[in-house]
C-alpha cells in the first residue's frame, strides 16, 4: 500500500473519532458541562475545558482534511489523545469516582476499555506522522537532486 | 488529490451521520441504582440501558427517563 494512501487512511480514521466526538459534545452540551463539572481533578477549570476540547477536535477535523495541514493536525491529535490517556490514567489511579464526560458510543465504554481505545488511536496518530515524515523527506531529498526550489 | 477528497468527504459524512443518529436515539436516564464509579445520569438508548444497568426479568424499577418519570425500565428483584 502506497505511503500516501496510508496517511489519508489514518487521517481519515482520526477524522471520524474527532467529528463525531465534538458533535457528540455540543448535541448534548448541558450533559457534557454537567459530567465535567462533576470531574474531580478539572473542576476548576471545567469552564475552560468545556470550551477547548470540542473547538480543539473540530480544528484538529478541519487540519486533517486538507494535505497542507495534515501533519499539524497528526501532531495535535497525537498531543490531544496523550492529554486524554494521561487524564484516564489519573482517574483510574487516583479518583473514587469516575464519572464519563465521553462523546456518543464511548460512553458506554468501561474506563479500562476507553484506555485501550484512546492507546489504539494515539497510536495511530503517531503511525501517522512517522510515514507523513518520511514522505516529506523523500520529496526534499528529490527536489534537491533535482535542484526543485520548495514551494512554501 | 481527488481520491484524498473523496477519503475525507466519507469520512466527514459518516461521523456527522452517526453522531446525530446516536444522539436522536439517545435519551437520559436516570439510573437508580448505578454501579460505583458511574453517575446516575446516563445518556443511552433505552436498549442500551436494559441491556448494561438493567439486565434480566422486569421486577423492580431500574431507571427513569429525567422529564418524564412515569417512563421506566425494570431489572430483577434483589
Amino acid at each position: 500500500m502506497k505511503k500516501n494512501t496510508i496517511v489519508e487512511l489514518i487521517s481519515a480514521l482520526l477524522l471520524i473519532l474527532f467529528t463525531y466526538t465534538a458533535l457528540s459534545k455540543l448535541l448534548d452540551f448541558e450533559k457534557f458541562k454537567y459530567q465535567i463539572g462533576q470531574s474531580p481533578f478539572i473542576t476548576n477549570i471545567s469552564w475552560l475545558v468545556i470550551w477547548s476540547i470540542p473547538s480543539a477536535e473540530i480544528i484538529i477535523s478541519i487540519f486533517l482534511i486538507f494535505k497542507r495541514t495534515r501533519l499539524a493536525g497528526l501532531y495535535l491529535s497525537f498531543f490531544l489523545l496523550l492529554l486524554f490517556k494521561g487524564y484516564i490514567f489519573i482517574m483510574l489511579r487516583y479518583s473514587s469516582y469516575l464519572p464519563c464526560s465521553c462523546g456518543g458510543v464511548l460512553s458506554i465504554m468501561s474506563w479500562k476499555q476507553h484506555l485501550i481505545f484512546n492507546l489504539a488511536f494515539t497510536g495511530l496518530s503517531l503511525a501517522g506522522i512517522i510515514v507523513q515524515n518520511s514522505i516529506k523527506e523523500k520529496v526534499i531529498s528529490k527536489m534537491r537532486v533535482t535542484g526543485m526550489k520548495l514551494n512554501t | 488529490m481527488k481520491r484524498s477528497v473523496y477519503i475525507m468527504a466519507i469520512a466527514v459524512v459518516f461521523a456527522v451521520a452517526s453522531a446525530f443518529t446516536v444522539h436522536r436515539q439517545t435519551q437520559s436516564w436516570n439510573v437508580d441504582h448505578p454501579e460505583v464509579g458511574t453517575p446516575g445520569i446516563v445518556l443511552l438508548s433505552a436498549a442500551q440501558v436494559k441491556l448494561f444497568y438493567c439486565p434480566g426479568v422486569n421486577s423492580v424499577e431500574c431507571a427513569y427517563l429525567v422529564g418524564s418519570m412515569g417512563t421506566t425500565i425494570k431489572k430483577p428483584s434483589p
